[in-house]
Order: C-alpha cells, then structure tokens, then sequence
C-alpha cells in the first residue's frame, strides 16, 4: 500500500515527540507543551491525537511508560525513550535532515 | 521481546478491559485538567477555561477510543463482535453450516481415530528403552549360486559379542508359540515356553525381578537347565511367592531350576523362559531357528554394522564350511515387528488422508460458493467504511467458528469411533515369527516316495513354500497339531475327542479343539478386517464426494437463479431451461469422471497386492461408482434448476 499523507504527518509527529523525550522522562501535558514551544504553534494539531500516537509507540517499543507523580504531586503516566526509540529517533533525524538539504539544494540553486 | 511485551499487554487489556480504559480516562483528564489551569492562571473565567481546554483536546470520547484500539482492548472488542456476527451467520445458513461442519467433522473424526491407532501400532510398537537401537540379525550364505538366510549360529553371535564395536548386548532367543509345551509344577498344564540364550534379556534392558538371569554356563550342553518365570504365571501359579528361587520344575519332561523372575510385561504370554542349550557342534550350525536379536552400540548405524560384521564373519570363517559366500543382514527390530502391520496400516494412512483430503476440498468448494454469493454484503460491508483487512477478519473469524465446531464434533466422532477401530484393525503384532529353515529336517527324508500338491500351510494369504513331508517318526518328538475328517458328517464333540485322547495315554493333553473353518477363519481376519476397513473408508470418501458433487453443483447452480429468471422473462420455457443448466452442470462432472476414472485405474495397480481373486480393474465397481457420482451431479443440478424455473421470474430476479 502506498504510503498516505496521514502517514508521513504520523512519521513526523512520531519523530517530534521522540524529540522532547530525548532528555528525560515526560508525562504527556510536557510533551505537549513542549512541542508547542518547540515548534511555535505551528503545528497545532489537536492535543488529544497525542495519546494514541504515544501508545503506538510504546507498543512498537520505541516508548517506556509509567504511572509517577508530578512536581506538585499529581498522578501522571511519565514516557521516556527506550534504546529501540532513541536509535528510532536518530535514523529518523537522519533521514530527515538529508531530505531537508536535498530540498535546500533544490530550492537554493 | 517486542512481540512478547505487546502480546502481554493485549492479553492484560483482555483480561482488564476496564483497567485499561479506566487509565487511558485518567491520562488523558489529567491533560485536559492541566490545560484548565493553565488557562484560569491566564485569567480566564473557570467555564471559558474548560470549555477552552476541551476544544484544545479534541473529542475526549473519540480519543479515549483511539487510544483504547492502539493498546489492545480494541482488537478484541472487534474479535468478539466477529464471533458473535459469524454464530448469527452460521446460524441464519443452516443448511451449509451442517454440511459443512459435518464434512470436515467426518474428515476430522476418522483421521484422528485411525492416526491414534496408527500411532499406538507404528509409531510406539516396542515397550523398551531406546527401541531404535534394537535389531534382528540373520545370516545370508550364498551357495553354488543359491542364497539362503539363516539365522546366525551360537558361534557367530559369540563372535560379534566378543568384537564388542558393534553390538551392546546380543542373544539368540524364541516363544514356542504354536507348540506350547508340557510345565509341571505338581500339575500337568501345556504353557508358553520361551527358550533365550545368555545376554538375551539384557538386548532388551529386562533385569530380573528375583536371582538373576540366564548365563553362559547355562547354556551348554548337559549343564542343569535353568529357568525363569514369567511375572504373570508366577502370581497366577506360585501367587508371587519371593522364595521361588531354587525351586524345580518340570519343562518338557526335563528338570528345570528356578533361578529368576521376570518383570511384568515383558513377553506377557510367556509363562517361563528356559535356557537355550547347545552342543559344541551345534553352536556352530546356522539356521537353528532361534532368531538373533541385538542392541546395536549407540550411534552405530544398520549399514555399518552389517558391514564390519560381514567382514569379521567372513574373516573367522566360522560355521558350516562350502559356503562360498557370507554376508550379515541387519534389519531394525521395528521393521521386524511392524512389517506386517504396515501392510495394513499404509494403504489405511492413505484412504485417511485422501478422506481428509476430500472433506477439505469440500469445504473448500462450499466456501468459494458461498463467497460469491455474498459478494454483495462485502461490498456493502466495504462501502460503509470496512476496511480490507477488517474484512478478511471477518471471515477469518466465521472460518475458524466453522472448523472449531467441526473440530469438535469430529473429536467426539473420533472418540466414539476409537474403541470400535481397535477392535477391528489388526493390532496383534508378530513377536519373533520363527521364519526359519530347519536344516535338520533336510538331513532327515532318505527317500522319496511321492509327490503331492503345495499346500498354503501358513494361510490363503502367503504363497505356498517348496515343502518335504517326512514321517511323523522320523521328526523330533513335538507335540502335535492333529486333523481329522470323521466319517459321517457328524462332527464328535470335544469331550468325546479329549476322552479318546486320554484312552491313549494319561498324560496326552489335548489343547485347543477347533471347526476347521474357525481355524481357516482366523486366518483371514486379518486381510477380512483390512477388507473391511478399507470398504468403510471408501463407503465414506464416496459418500464424503456425493456431499461435494451435490452441495457444489446446487450452489452453482442457485447462483443463477436471477439467470433463470431472465431467461424466462425473455420466453424460455421451465423444460428448456432445466436442460440447459443440467448440461452445463453435467460437463464438469463428466470431466472429473474421466479424470477420476484413469485415477484409479492406477492407483488399483498399487492396491492389487491386498486383492485375491478379483481383477482389480473391475468393471462393474467403475460403472457403479461412475453412475452414481454422474447422477448426484445431474440430481443436484436438477433440482434446483426445476425449483428456480417453477418460480415466477419476477420473484426469481428479485431473489438475494
């Protein structure tokens, strides 16, 4: 089956949010407001879609969750990156950045 | 790992569908209260925070169901939904779903039955440790071109012992089966006398239950004859007295000392195992007619040790001088004892899987006909958002729902069918057939006096043997199998038979008195059963075909119903079009016919060896088993195609 936009938008979120996990762990509010700031509003997505994409993830073993406490005290599921999701996350970076120069090179001759 | 992780996380979501959406609700509200405060921390009022937050999430519900689908529960409230549909669909099509169930129970059933007998003949035949390495040895001496197999001399079997490279443990040892012998022990009885030389029990890793087991003292000429007890006869006759060691009986008239008792189930129906003993002369004389059974070294395959045992035999030169050539033959102890059994069980394998064979087909077949026929509830299914492999699922699932309950049924037909099947297959299994040549008897006829018809002493089943009748005088003193003819056709009781016997002498023991047609009878069992159970088989794979033909044929044949209808609105008469949908109907079943046909004059070619007195390639079975598939395609066609015609083609072109 060829791929569909819907997939390539999945494929990028999936790389943005394995992005704001790469220093810790986050439950998915941080996630959210992170990529927020990250990408300055201009992805606004709605902010549910979120969870199923954190939970495929985690079934594909990209993402490890956890039931934990926030800074003031509140129950939260916590997702960190397990090895699998971090050398997801670098394939992805790679991958991602030959085709933006591709495209730059494109663009800029 | 991966697979592992998600496995358990679906099964968890299974078991705890409620946990799990009870913590997707929980994850996601602590989002959406998040945001809420983010926003009254921003100044707005509560309400416009909530509802500000909310239009941020998304559709709470939505999502929660999203999210419920990706961790598991979601495939399993869909699998559920499956089952429940194709038990509707299952149920609403009765008439296919019993064919169908019923088909593939039949295939089901007789091959479960009949592989588990199988399985319990062949494949577990030999009640020792590491029966593999068990073997049978004889000897073939070719001489002045003629070749005859023996079985190896005490000599030989010392000899290969002594090499030790190849065998473990060997031993010469046999049942007097058809001869029982004359045991007294205070009483007369006539009893199952096994006859083993030393290191016979140990080829079949059999200690003594008491004392110990045969030696190699024992086994000489005039040394006292030893003896042990089988386990059975020692309850039965000395109630499982311990201080039977040293006791005497008498076997054959000759004193025999107790030295042991065996362990149950070895040689169930031998009650007493004496030693074999031998003269020095006689040890080296082949074709003793005691078989010669080894326990091969581990890893020491049948060609190796045929070779290296030929090789040293021809070395040592032992046994009768003039043979001009030696060769070891080594088959497997379970080709020995199965290679009967197998001439049963092959050609049993085979119908059982063509059944199964011909019940999957069916199956088959009936699917593909009901596939096209809801072609349009796919579509339907398909057009109001089923995704493809949504579908698949679907049938998959009535699929399986159709071989479970199949498999079911056919478990219970497999069960029922169990008992029956083993009291009619031939299960008793040759143990230790003396198949020998008695060199003795061919010193013994000094001249000849006449020449008489062969006669099949061994059964209706085996080709008879070039035979020498000597005078009863002459051969050693056996007890002996007696034939009488009376004179009227009056046949005398048995107790006046055994009263005549006892007139003779006291101590004549007459054992079993039997009709000469009960004693023919048994001969035949075997290849009667075998009859018998490839009859049934067949009766039940044509039976099984008729089914296909007719539930095929009436499927394809209710697909054109809106054809019918057509064809009548356009001015076909009812007559016409039965006809033309029975011939399109009968052109397959001619083409299978004649294929079928030339199939089995073939494979009649493969079964003529368990056939006598009939042609194989009868031709009244053909013509019947051709005519009556013939017909179940024409009737099958037939009467869907008369009920479609009958019909007003108004209704006939609305059907479905």
């Amino acid at each position: 089956m060829p791929k569909t936009n819907s997939d390539q938008l999945h494929g990028t979120l999936d790389m943005l949010v394995l992005k704001t996990l790469q220093n810790g762990r986050l439950h998915g509010y941080a996630i959210a407001l992170r990529l927020e700031r990250l990408s300055n509003d201009v992805l606004k997505v709605e902010e549910g879609s979120l969870y199923p994409a954190l939970y495929r993830m985690e079934a594909r073993g990209w993402l490890a969750s956890e039931w934990g406490v926030t800074a003031t005290a509140r129950r939260a599921r916590f997702y960190k990156l397990t090895r699998q999701g971090r050398a997801q996350l670098e394939a992805e970076t790679a991958s991602w950045t030959r085709l933006t120069a591709a495209v730059q090179g494109v663009l800029g001759s | 790992m991966r697979i592992l992780r998600h496995a358990l996380a679906r099964c968890r979501a299974l078991v705890r569908r409620d946990a799990v959406a009870g913590e997707i609700r929980d994850e996601m509200q602590f989002h959406v209260q998040m945001r809420i405060e983010e926003y009254e921390r921003q100044g707005m009022p509560p309400d416009d925070a909530r509802r500000a937050a909310s239009r941020r999430f998304g559709n709470l519900a939505l999502m929660q169901d999203r999210g419920y689908d990706v961790r598991g529960g979601g495939l399993m409230d869909t699998v559920l939904l499956d089952v429940r549909y194709g038990v509707r669909s299952l149920l609403k099509h009765r008439a296919f779903s019993t064919v169908a169930i019923l088909t593939l129970a039949i295939g089901i059933g007789v091959s479960t039955a009949l592989f588990s007998v199988i399985d319990a003949a062949l494949l577990r035949p030999l009640p020792y440790p590491h029966p593999e390495e068990l073997v049978g040895v004889t000897v073939r001496e070719t001489y002045n071109g003629k070749s005859g197999r023996y079985d190896p001399s005490m000599a030989d079997l010392r000899a290969w012992r002594g090499s030790e490279r190849i065998f473990a443990h060997i031993g010469a040892g046999r049942v007097t089966g058809v001869v029982p012998r004359v045991v007294e022990t205070g009483q007369a009885e006539r009893l199952i006398v096994g006859e083993a030389s030393e290191d016979f029990l140990e080829v079949y890793g059999v200690k003594p239950l008491l004392g110990t087991a045969i030696q190699i003292e024992d086994t000489r000429e005039g040394a006292p004859v030893v003896a042990l007890l089988g386990y059975t006869y020692w309850q039965s006759r000395f109630g499982g007295a311990p201080d039977v060691v040293g006791r005497v009986i008498r076997i054959a008239g000759v004193p025999a000392t107790i030295v042991g008792v065996l362990p149950a189930g070895f040689y169930r129906e031998t009650a007493v195992w004496q030693s074999k003993q031998t003269s020095v002369f006689g040890a080296s004389l082949r074709g003793s007619g005691t078989p010669v059974e080894g326990r091969l070294r581990p890893g020491v395959t049948l060609v190796q040790a045929e070779r290296e045992l030929t090789d040293l035999t021809k070395r040592t030169a032992s046994g009768a001088g003039g043979a001009t050539d030696v060769r070891v033959e080594i088959r497997s102890m379970y080709d020995l004892e199965t290679g009967g059994s197998g001439k049963t069980i092959t050609p049993l394998a085979w119908g059982v899987s063509l059944i199964l064979l011909i019940a999957c087909v069916n199956v088959a077949g009936l699917l593909l006909a009901r596939g096209a026929i809801r072609e349009p509830e796919l579509a339907i299914r398909a057009s109001i958002g089923a995704g493809r492999g949504r579908l698949v699922r679907q049938l998959l699932t009535e699929n399986l729902l159709l071989s479970f309950a199949a498999g079911v049924v056919g478990v219970g037909l497999a069960w029922s069918a169990l008992d029956a099947l083993v009291a009619i297959i031939p299960m008793s299994l040759p143990a230790n057939a003396p198949a020998t040549v008695n060199l003795t008897v061919l010193e013994l006829p000094r001249r000849v006096i006449g020449v008489v018809g062969n006669v099949r002493h061994s059964g209706p089943l085996w080709a008879p043997m070039p035979e020498v009748y000597v005078l009863y005088g002459q051969a050693a003193p056996h007890p002996l199998r007696i034939v009488l003819r009376p004179r009227s056709s009056a046949v005398p009781s048995g107790d006046r038979l055994r009263q005549m016997a006892q007139a003779v002498g006291p101590k004549v023991l007459v054992g079993r008195i039997r009709s000469g047609a009960d004693d023919l009878g048994e001969r035949v069992l075997t290849p009667r059963r075998r009859t018998l159970l490839l009859g049934l088989l067949g009766g039940l794979g044509m039976a099984l075909t008729l089914v296909g033909i007719f539930s095929m044929t009436a499927y394809a044949v209710a697909r054109r119903t809106k054809e019918i209808g057509i064809r009548m609105a356009l001015g076909a008469g009812p007559a016409d079009v039965t006809r033309t949908i029975v011939r399109d109907a009968a052109w397959p079943a001619l083409l299978g016919l004649s294929v079928g046909s030339a199939g089995a004059f073939y494979a009649t070619r493969v079964i003529a060896s368990f056939l006598f007195d009939t042609t194989p390639h009868d031709p009244a079975t053909f013509a019947t088993v051709a005519a009556l598939m013939g017909g179940a395609a024409l009737v099958a066609a037939w009467v869907p195609a008369r009920r479609a015609a009958r019909v007003d083609p108004v209704i006939a072109l609305r059907a479905e």
